[in-house]
């Protein structure tokens, strides 16, 4: 249940920008937020926590898009790099199959961009 | 209708706190580990015992994140280690502005060491930061050996791994091999303590490591 801390930062955020994005105020219509697979973030969760926490704000109903961001890795026997495939359980590399490497990429978490409409 | 770029990192509330604990750890010369482990995998009596072990070697405090109670608080004071109890009152997880407050009122200039035992639970403290040098993931025996791969994210974000009850092995169908393999899938490089609080095997090595990185820490 942590989507639901997370979520209050993501709502915090889309207000603040929402609130600094001119004179005229704003409503938000939607909300892109990139998510790495490595993130134990349950997509329904903060989909859920975002539709409760929003309500009564100025991105009350506006529509919540989840990017995902794959698992990327580097081989440190191979010198491989790329993207990792399957549920990601630990770096794997994809060429040799080692499993000495670091994993590059999947941690993110950012909202991304925010779209909004003038406040009739 | 127009589309704002924000590029604003989600964590940031709580990583600001944990930059915080991180200056003020650096500041005083203090290492911080953060526990992370089930509800009963044994940390609390892993850090009684550790208390016993290290004697006057290391300097420690704890900071005991639980959900309810101070019942653990009160059982280090038992053992003469200074603990305070940071109650999340519900959450699952101890968020890093909580851990700063407790670090704060800690005597941290007459310490080597904190530990933060996190509130029991494999998932959500794995996901966030709260200024700490390393996280040290707890598995016990009676819970099976393939913990590290159903629960991989908290394996792969963690500095060692602590394997506790290895007293029970022998009553237990719980294959250690099987389970330092799951261990290694997740994070290749990362040491493993077997140990056991009940016959303090393994504690040595344990010790020994934790003194090691603590030196390390004042002479940075």
């Amino acid at each position: 249940m942590h989507e639901f801390s997370i979520c209050q930062g993501l709502v915090e955020a889309i207000i603040a920008e929402a609130a600094a994005a001119g004179p005229v105020s704003k409503r938000v219509v939607r909300a892109r937020v990139k998510v790495g697979d490595l993130r134990q973030i349950v997509p329904d969760t903060l989909q859920f926590a975002y539709e409760t926490l929003t309500k009564d704000t100025c991105a009350d109903s506006s529509v919540l898009e989840i990017v995902r961001a794959p698992a990327t890795g580097v081989c440190a026997l191979c010198a491989w790099e790329g993207e990792l495939q399957g549920p990601v359980i630990g770096f794997i590399c994809a060429k040799c199959g080692a499993i000495e490497g670091k994993l590059t990429g999947g941690r993110e978490l950012f909202l991304e961009s925010i779209e909004v409409v003038d406040n009739e | 209708m127009s589309e704002i770029k924000v590029y604003r990192n989600l964590m940031g509330a709580n990583d600001v706190w944990a930059e915080k604990c991180r200056g003020l750890l650096k500041e005083k010369k203090v290492l911080m580990l953060n526990f992370i482990g089930s509800p009963g995998c044994g940390k609390t009596t892993f850090l009684e015992k550790t208390a016993e072990a290290l004697g006057k070697k290391v300097r420690f405090a704890v900071l005991e994140g639980d959900v309810e109670t101070t019942r653990d608080a009160e059982r280090l004071h038992a053992v003469q280690v200074i603990a305070y109890q940071l109650i999340t009152g519900g959450a699952c997880h101890l968020s890093a502005k909580l851990v700063y407050h407790g670090l704060r009122d800690l005597p941290l200039n007459d310490l080597d060491v904190v530990i933060v035992e996190n509130v029991g639970n494999m998932v959500c403290p794995a996901e966030f930061d709260i200024g700490e040098h390393m996280k040290v993931a707890f598995l016990s025996v009676t819970e099976g050996e393939d913990k590290p791969i159903k629960y991989p994210s908290l394996f792969r974000e963690s500095g060692a791994v602590v394997l506790t009850k290895t007293d029970l092995l022998p009553h237990l169908r719980f294959d250690l091999a099987a389970c330092m393999g799951y261990v290694k899938q997740v994070n290749s490089a990362v040491p493993v303590f077997e140990i056991s609080s009940f016959t303090a095997s393994g504690f040595s090595q344990w010790i020994d490591w934790i003194s090691g990185l603590a030196r390390h820490e004042k002479t940075a």
